[in-house]
Parts: C-alpha cells; structure tokens; sequence
C-alpha cells in the first residue's frame, strides 16, 4: 500500500524500481498520558509511517520484554480506563485514517473477553489478540479483522495447516524466537517462514520482534516480508522524553522527536 | 455469550510463542504416560523416595472440639513437606525421559520450587526457579532450601513480586528456552496440557485416601475440604470423589485471593478460567497471609466444578486461619502450612452447620515456613 503524497505528510518519494519499506510502529496505548499518546500518533503519521500497532494497556502483558512491559505498567498504574483508552484510540484512528495510515490494535483476550466491551472498541483495520493459538478460529465474534500472529516455528513445523477461514487483515509473522525486545539477531529461517507462507495466504505480511534499525528493516525485505514493525527499539528511544513529560517536564515536541528517529529509515528506503 | 463451561483441555487461549513448546510437551506426556515402566519407576520413587503412601490421621481432639469426625490426610508428612513435591517429581520425571537437562519454575510460597529443587537434584537435571521477590522474603526458609538442593533462584521484581509475576517471568524465560529446557509449573493451571497433568500427578492423593477410608470402613465421608490457590492439592484430593455426589467438595480459598467465589471468567496465563479482575478487566492484586494462595486465578477443572454446583468454594479470613492452625497445633501436636490452615477453618465452619458430620481434610503441607509469620500475627 503505497501511499498518496498529501500536504501534511513528508513521506519522498521512493526510489525507482525498490519495494518501499513498510514501517509499523508499536506504541501502548495512554504512555505517557492519552493526550500524548495522540501527540505521538499524529506525529508518526505526519511523518509517513504506514502501521501503527497500538496496544491495549493490560496489568499482565505476558510476552514483551520489559521495555514494553513497563509501558503498560506506567498505564495501569495510572489508572487509565478502558473507555478513556477507547476514546483515544477513536481519535488515533481517525487521524491515522485521513492521511493513509493503518491502524490495528494489539489486546490480550482478556480485556476483550466480553461482548460490552468488543462492542466498545472502536473499529480498525486490524485486531490481534495476543493470546489465541494459530491454529484456532478466533473463540468470539471479532469486531474488526484478525490479525493473524504466528510464530516461524509454528510456521515451519510439518503440521502446520493454513490459516484459520476468518475476515483477516493482515500476517504479523514474530522474526525470532522468543520475547519482544530490540536488537535480537535476525534468524535465518525467517526467509523459509515467509515463503511457507505465502503458498498459504497473498495476505500483507508484516514481520515483528527484535527489528530496530534499518539494516533490521531491509532484512524483512529481503525475507520477502512487506514491512516491518519496531516497538521496543522506538520505545526505548522515546522513553527519555516520556519519563520526563511523566515528571511534569515541559511540552515534548513529539513531531521533531519522532522525525529524528525516523531519519534513518526514510534514507535507507530511498537509498 | 453464555456461562462458559471451563475445561482444562482448553487450548484456545494460548500466546502464539508457546505454542511448539506445548505442542512438544503434550506429544512427550503422551508418550511417557503410556509407558508402564515410566509409571511404575515414578509410583516407585514416590514409594522409595518421597514417602508415600502419607498417613490418614484420625483427629480425635479436633474432632470433638469442632463436633464431628475429622480425618486428616498427611501431605505434610510427604517429604520436603507438601503435596507439591508429587508433581515436581511427575514432571521432573517427564523431562528426564523427554532429554531435557534443565527446568525451570515459578514458586509462590516456595514448596513448588523447594519440591522442583529436590526432583532435579535427585534426576540430575539443572533448576532455576522465579519467585516474586516479596515471597522470597516473606518465605526465607524455602529459598535457603532450593540453594542448597542447587538450585538457582531468580526473584523477580514485577508489580507486588507474588505469583503472578512469577508466572508471568518464567513463562518469559520458557519462551526462549524450550527445546532444552522444561517448565514445572507447579499447580493445576496455565495452558493445556498444565492443568490436567497436574491433576493426573496429584490424583495419588485422592486415591490413597479413598482405600485408606475403605480400610476404616468409611465409604462416605460427608465433605472434603482442601486449600485452593491454583487448585493443585485440591484437584488431587478430589478426583477420586467427584462422581460421588453425596461427598461435597469444599475448595477453602483465602478470603484476599477468593478466584472461586468472587472471579469472573477471564482468561489468564494460557487458561480460560475464573480470574479475579477490576472492572476493567485488569488482573486484580490479591492479598493473602499464605503466600501460596495469593493468586488472582483459579484452574479450570475448579473452576467448572463449581459452575456447576458440584463443589463448593468457603472465602477465609487471615484470622480464621491463624486460628485454626493453633487449634490444630494444641490439639493435635501438628503444624500445618498458613495455606492448609485455610481448609483446616473450612472444616471448622463446615462442622459447625453439620454436627456429627466425617469431613477428611487435605494437610496440603507443614508449617515450619509459616514459624515467623505465625509469631508476627500473634
């Protein structure tokens, strides 16, 4: 999905004849507050991201690395409510939607268990629930497409079978065994995955976990993948100015922050 | 939706990364399970080894101090002091037998990683064990305990650093870890297969105790009572009485941690269960003086139990236990755990509705811990 240049965005334009990188971002929902949250949000769409993967604050979010598990601990610890979370995420959205970016939405079941509150959150383009084997159909009614997130070696195991026969929006393939975390080494299976699973599904597929700089990014490519997701690499870079915004420090100027951080990524895509 | 029925086959609710792990685990239980040799070595260390069969103890004085008869079946008595020690060497077994050469495990009050310290000294197998670090401090003795059986023990600093967080931490570790290493967990939850093999170890309980009732020649007890933090000594003592619906099940939870009696379905560490929960769904902190039974979340087989009727849950109170621990201690010369004190004041409460009542309790484990705590509550 390459995007429509518009004013308000600063994507160049890419170089003739490449596959453009696409770029998701992972961002916890309500950190540092909801209203920096769309700061941040409008600030990576602003400058051309493609996804962005949001996540639902949750008191045990099991399978990220400690990075990201603090982002969910500063939320809930807050006391940031559902609701509040869900009024953000509408405007995210709505924001992301008027200028070509996607947005899909990262629970674990238990926060979407009832039907309350699936029918509370607003529709996106992607739902993954953290915590449904692949094998499986989603167990409830899903209120926007699945995400369909497997493991290379789910994947690559003689008994994999395909996806489930489901509305779905897109792959999230994980990149390397193991937990979310910035810089873990690129496998060399992920190749073999991708292609696996591409006789399955012409599905956009994005690879995640431990993808932090750009060389990381053109592995995906390179894999076959049509983007890339970073979380705790950007976190991490981002987390000096929310510990101190949380401190009550003066207004972050996320737009530049964030430009900065990208600049890399948009020389290595036009490069 | 309607009322789910739990069961603990469930894999539904299982994170993508732990899926080959399981997917392993479940071919090398089936496996070990239909080898009668591997069964019979297992029945035999737990013979030779850790004691069994444990005792059934009549409780003449608290029977007649508490108006009824009570029977005391003598899970302290197994060494290293509890029920735990049944399904550390199960799945210490299983391991071995699977080639894997290290284990690692979550603890809450200790016994779970003292008893997986044991099984992976007495196999040869390397044991790492999380803990929450405001239980390794509030259960000192058991650290002490799984350093010196060689162990090495990650406490783990998360949120209030009890249970869950130790769960959380090792289901991390294992992610990474799991084509040569195992995970004891150590109750009767988490993701399939979990919860219904540590029923399947733990059963030997129940049985025992349905023979050794038989040799008294008493075919019906009138309830069972058992401690519930997870469910793995409760599940065990029940098993072999759930199709017997004149025996009630009575699960004993600490009134801070009561999953039975206040969760409501949820899905937590790979399980579809009753959670404990804050109206927006997040996991609840729990409180409790038992460390073992400060777990926001009860199994699935439980769990349906008492959905359906078919068991049911007494929330107790700190005090209430404190109490009946030192009735026990006066009047029958034994020191139970904080957690068993809280089936022991279930059997209290029952009696005093059900006069003349036979109730077997379930001594899940010994109070040596507990010795600081019990003399601080004082």
């Amino acid at each position: 999905m390459t995007l429509e240049k518009t004013q308000t965005r600063s994507r160049p334009p890419v170089a003739q004849g490449t596959k453009p990188h696409k770029l998701g971002i992972y961002w916890t929902l309500g950190d540092p507050t909801l209203e920096e949250t769309l700061a941040i949000a409008q600030a990576l769409v602003d400058e051309g991201v493609d996804l962005l993967e949001l996540g639902l604050p949750f008191s045990d979010p099991l399978l990220d690395g400690p990075l990201i598990q603090q982002s969910h601990h500063r939320v809930t610890t807050a006391g940031t409510t559902f609701n509040a979370v869900c009024s953000c995420l509408q405007q995210v959205t709505g924001y992301a939607h008027k200028h070509g970016t996607e947005v899909s939405v990262m629970a674990a079941s238990q926060l979407l268990y009832d039907n309350t509150r699936r029918a509370a959150l607003p529709t996106v383009d992607g739902l993954l629930i953290t915590d449904i084997s692949s094998h499986k159909m989603s167990p409830f009614p899903m209120p926007s497409p699945r995400v369909y997130f497997v493991s290379q070696e789910v994947v690559l195991s003689p008994a994999f079978k395909g996806l489930p026969n489901e509305p779905m929006s897109m792959i999230y393939l994980t990149r390397v065994q193991g937990i979310t975390g910035a810089g873990q080494e690129a496998s060399a299976t992920t190749a073999r995955a991708v292609a696996k699973l591409r006789e399955w599904s012409q599905l956009p597929l994005w690879l995640g976990f431990g993808i932090s700089t750009p060389q990381d990014l053109a592995q995906c490519m390179a894999a076959g993948a049509d983007g890339g997701i970073i979380g705790s690499a950007f976190l991490a870079a981002m987390l000096p100015h929310v510990l101190a915004s949380k401190g009550g420090g003066s207004k972050v100027p996320w737009r530049e922050v964030v430009a900065e951080w990208l600049a890399p990524f948009r020389a290595a895509n036009t490069g | 939706m309607a009322t789910p029925m739990f069961d603990e086959d469930n894999d539904t609710f299982v994170p993508p990364l732990l899926e080959p792990a399981l997917a392993a685990l479940r071919e090398g239980l089936r496996s070990f399970l239909a080898d009668p040799q591997q069964r019979m070595a297992l029945r035999a260390e737990l013979e030779s080894f850790a004691g069994r069969p444990t005792p059934l103890t009549v409780a003449h004085r608290l029977g007649s101090t508490w108006g009824g008869r009570v029977l005391l079946k003598r899970e302290d008595l197994l060494h290293s002091g509890a029920h735990k020690l049944n399904n550390a060497l199960g799945q210490c077994a299983l391991a071995k037998y699977m080639g894997l050469g290290n284990v690692l495990a979550e603890t809450g009050a200790g016994q779970h990683g003292v008893a997986t310290a044991i099984a992976g000294a007495r196999y040869g197998l390397r044991v790492t064990v999380y803990q929450g670090a405001t239980d390794v401090a509030r259960q000192a003795l058991n650290a002490q305990r799984m350093r010196l059986f060689g162990a090495t023990l990650l406490p783990v600093e998360d949120g209030a650093g009890t249970l869950k967080e130790a769960v959380n931490a090792a289901m991390r570790a294992w992610v990474r870890c799991w084509q040569d290493t195992a995970y004891c967990l150590g109750s009767a939850v988490g993701p399939a297969p979990y919860p219904r093999m540590v029923r399947e170890f733990q059963r030997v309980i129940g049985d025992e105790t349905q023979a050794q009732l038989e040799r008294l020649e008493i075919m019906q007890p009138d309830a069972l009572l058992a401690c519930v933090g997870g469910g793995s000594n409760a599940s065990g003592f029940f098993t072999a009485f759930v199709d017997d619906p004149k025996v009630q099940l009575i699960g004993c939870e600490a009134a801070g941690a009561a999953s039975l009696v206040n969760g409501q379905p949820g899905t937590l560490h790979g399980m579809e269960s009753l959670i404990l929960q804050t109206a927006d769904r997040q996991v609840s902190e729990t409180h409790s003086i038992s460390a073992g039974l400060d777990y926001p979340a009860v199994g699935p087989w439980l769990a349906s139990l008492k959905e359906s009727g078919r068991l049911t849950p007494y929330a107790i109170t700190d005090r209430e236990a404190l109490q009946a621990l030192r009735e026990c201690a006066e009047l029958e010369g034994i020191l139970c755990a904080l957690e068993t004190a809280h089936a022991l004041a279930g059997a209290k409460r029952y009696l005093a509705k059900h006069r003349g009542a036979t109730v077997v309790v379930c001594i899940s484990g010994r109070g040596d811990k507990d010795l600081g705590i019990i003399g601080d509550a004082s």
